[in-house]
């Protein structure tokens, strides 16, 4: 080879146009294929009747799919086809790396492997990982580049490689900020010591050399976050920032057993150079980025003004609700319906985190007791400089009752999930003042305000504040509660504000939580869901009567749940009229 | 003229389309990336779920919490009357050799293990029930019963999951799950059930 051809080539790497950016990446991505083809023919038992990936039994998480679906995915995943389909993507492979196909031949068969990708994807997943990704991401686009022949389109398909590396980048990089453990490199050392990704000899150095560790941490950090920087138009950063990556991925390929990243993302490489160069720029068709980002604006704006509508009858029917403020400022909205003047009970209805009074209505239309409901509209709200919380509202829902209950009303206090807790220390402070219903209470020894809970919360406000709240599916259990309640629950689950006041809350009020003393005297009466039944098993607390086939929000909400608590209910109301009499 | 016209028309139509395609595929690709795992913003319909579970990547490779333990899967034969054979491994995590970064095809063995684990112990918070339900539950109880299978006084097996922190000589061995007795009439591979039927 003469040494222009080999100057050109370099230059290619250097500053890639739009055709050198399909031109290597559609080799690198293909190579990636290959090997990924070619191990997993090696593993053929693993697709055999008993082995992880057997299609027998893995077909049934497609059971609720339209009938020709699961025909198509039925042919496809069967052994020998699965087999077939991945000795033509090796042979697909293999032909694009000989580079003799024409540009459409090489475009067919690209789009020929990532169709294979997807049909046998649903059998695949299992054990694949983000090289296989990035390989079909290269597939499709570059598959697309070479069948259209059009210089838009392939400036378009070079685009969306770039935009997608840059994603990936970004997304990997600022995800692993949320967790300390990457902050201060003991992510690091940690997957280093395991035997799956881990390599011993470089796990010891890290080990022993902590700092070291920290250093090579955060440069990855920054490299990810920071790789958006590409498109500056300063040449030396993109390629300073493109070069990390691909030192990266060569380092993670030898290190950690993942070869294949080693070419599938820096297929994606020579896309972001001829984009984010100054001068590919001028050469490249910029519609997609300007399209893709006032796309994202208009579903941000749509989401914003769903979720306005999705929240406005909550507001308004909120604002309506009586409000009541104890002497330590500790404010209460409550919902009241009137009981029956020959039954002197009230019952006062405390709901958990994130729910509000929408939870009880259920509940409270199958009632037949005819005592006083007063329902909670949500956990009550501590001014900021309250120093216990948790004691702060005990006695804030103590004085409710004391301005509701009329001197000769028994007083029931029903608490469900958090609310089941804050109704034991209730009739914990009232004595014989009060019995307590407690409906999957949260298990004193499970308070835990950074546990698992707090993960499932984490960045739910601000993605709500976003207005991505309106692509979030409802919690099936809303569909199973009264019309009015729901469009009540709807808009508390949506409303940024009602959600980060109410995160907030549960945090404070777990953070100051004490154990009672000498709780396991306070005579409440345990309602288990079947579900909490089945988590709780062998917790046995105060005989608790279990409502079958119910999870723990639909025990409350759904109208056949509710129904049993209510009768329940109305029988633990009735014995403590019956014992108040006796007792007079 | 007409005709050129029409063509370009027409190519400008599949260009709008594709980059409509790009622009629609990026979308979702941000939406799929949320820093907390359980909020899910891709669409949910299942015919197309299967499909985006493919085309829409998933970026957050080791984020945010990443495996900093090694999973293992052991299982037992049960030998009828109280009776049960050793924990014995389901699959050996392989020791690691230079060729491996080339070509490493038993990588996809134990990723499909972390994947299968991690499934299943996600399940464990919302009961045993839910557990079962799960792909990752059922795959590993048939392979603990094909396995079991060979030994023909076997009445059935049990497996468990164990973590453990690798190359630390000190580590110490976490159980995580055991699963219920499973016989050979449980309904997770109908292959075996039909021939334990035909050998009892």
């Amino acid at each position: 080879m003469g040494a222009a051809p080999v100057f050109g080539r370099l230059r290619a790497l250097w500053s890639p146009s739009g055709d050198d950016a399909v031109r290597i990446g559609e080799r690198a991505a293909m190579m990636a294929t290959l090997v990924s083809s070619i191990e997993s023919l090696c593993r053929s038992e693993d697709r055999r009747s008993g082995g992880l990936l057997d299609w027998a039994v893995m077909r049934s998480a497609h059971a609720g799919m339209p009938r020709p679906v699961r025909r198509l995915l039925d042919v496809m995943s069967g052994a020998p086809m699965a087999a077939a389909c991945t000795a033509v993507r090796c042979g697909a492979a293999l032909a694009i790396l000989s580079g003799k196909p024409s540009a459409r031949a090489k475009g067919g068969l690209q789009i020929a492997v990532a169709t294979l990708g997807v049909l046998l994807g649903p059998r695949e997943r299992v054990g694949a990982d983000g090289s296989d990704q990035a390989a079909f991401q290269a597939h499709l686009a570059f598959g697309i580049a070479n069948l259209s022949n059009n210089r838009r389109i392939r400036d378009a398909s070079v685009w969306y490689l770039a935009i997608q590396a840059t994603i990936a980048y970004l997304a990997s990089g600022w995800v692993k900020l949320v967790f300390a453990g990457w902050r201060d490199g003991s992510a690091l050392i940690g997957v280093l010591r395991t035997r799956s990704y881990g390599c011993e000899p470089v796990w010891r150095y890290f080990a022993r050399h902590r700092m070291q560790a920290r250093v090579v941490v955060s440069s990855m950090l920054v490299m990810e976050c920071a790789f958006p920087l590409v498109y500056l138009r300063l040449p030396w950063l993109t390629r300073l920032l493109t070069g990390m990556a691909g030192v990266f991925h060569l380092t993670v390929g030898a290190v950690m057993g993942l070869g294949r990243f080693a070419s599938a993302f820096p297929a994606l490489h020579p896309a972001v150079l001829a984009a984010a160069l100054p001068h590919g720029r001028q050469r490249l068709d910029n519609r997609l980025p300007v399209q893709g980002a006032a796309l994202a604006a208009t579903v941000v704006c749509a989401g914003v003004l769903a979720t306005a509508w999705q929240c406005r009858y909550d507001v308004v029917s909120t604002r309506a609700l009586p409000e009541f403020t104890s002497r330590a400022g500790v404010r209460i909205r409550y919902s009241c319906r009137p009981g029956t003047e020959a039954t002197r009970a009230l019952v006062v209805c405390i709901p958990g985190l994130l729910a509000s009074r929408a939870h009880f209505e259920s509940l409270a239309d199958h009632l037949g007791s005819g005592a006083r409901l007063v329902i909670l509209d949500a956990l009550p709200n501590c001014p900021a400089r309250t120093r216990n919380e948790f004691r702060a509202t005990v006695d804030a829902i103590a004085e409710l009752i004391g301005r509701l209950a009329r001197p000769a009303d028994s007083v029931i206090v029903v608490g469900h999930s958090l609310g089941g807790l804050l109704a034991e220390a209730l009739a914990d402070q009232m004595g014989t003042g009060a019995a307590a219903v407690l409906i999957d209470a949260t298990e004193p020894e499970g308070v835990r305000p950074d546990g698992r809970v707090a993960e499932q919360l984490s960045f739910l406000p601000s993605t709500l504040l976003l207005g991505l709240g309106a692509y979030l599916p409802l919690p099936g259990w809303v569909k199973l509660m009264p019309r009015r309640a729901r469009r009540t629950a709807q808009g508390r689950l949506r409303s940024p504000r009602a959600v980060r006041r109410g995160v907030r809350d549960w945090r404070r009020l777990l953070a100051s939580y004490q154990p009672l003393q000498g709780s396991d005297e306070i005579p409440a009466i345990h309602l288990w869901s079947e579900q909490y039944a089945e988590v709780h098993e062998g917790r046995e607390r105060g005989g608790a009567t279990v409502v079958p086939n119910s999870s723990h929000n639909s025990v409350l909400v759904s109208p056949a749940s509710a129904s049993v608590l209510a009768e329940e209910l109305d029988r633990i109301i009735d014995a403590t009229l019956l014992e108040r009499d006796d007792g007079k | 003229m007409g005709s050129r016209r029409k063509s370009l028309s027409a190519s400008r139509v599949v260009e709008e389309v594709v980059i409509g395609f790009y622009a629609a595929l990026l979308l979702l690709t941000v939406a799929h990336q949320h820093p907390n795992r359980t909020i899910d913003l891709l669409p949910k319909r299942r015919s197309l779920r299967w499909i985006l579970n493919t085309i829409i990547p998933d970026w957050r490779f080791f984020a945010p919490r990443p495996a900093t333990s090694d999973y293992h899967v052991h299982y037992r034969v049960d030998l009828g009357g109280g009776r049960g054979s050793q924990w014995v491994p389901m699959v050996m995590l392989q020791r690691r050799t230079p060729s491996q970064v080339v070509l490493f095809p038993r990588r996809r063995e134990s990723k499909a293990v972390f994947d299968l684990v991690n499934e299943l112990l996600t399940a464990t918070a919302a009961g045993q029930q839910e557990v079962e339900r799960t792909t990752g539950y059922r795959l590993l109880a048939q392979r603990a019963l094909f396995h079991a299978w060979r030994n023909p006084h076997a009445v059935g097996a049990q497996f468990c999951i164990v973590k453990d922190d690798g190359y630390a000589t000190e580590s110490r061995i976490d159980a995580l799950y055991a699963s219920p007795y499973l016989t050979f009439d449980d309904d997770v591979h109908h292959p075996m059930r039909r021939e334990h039927k035909e050998r009892t």
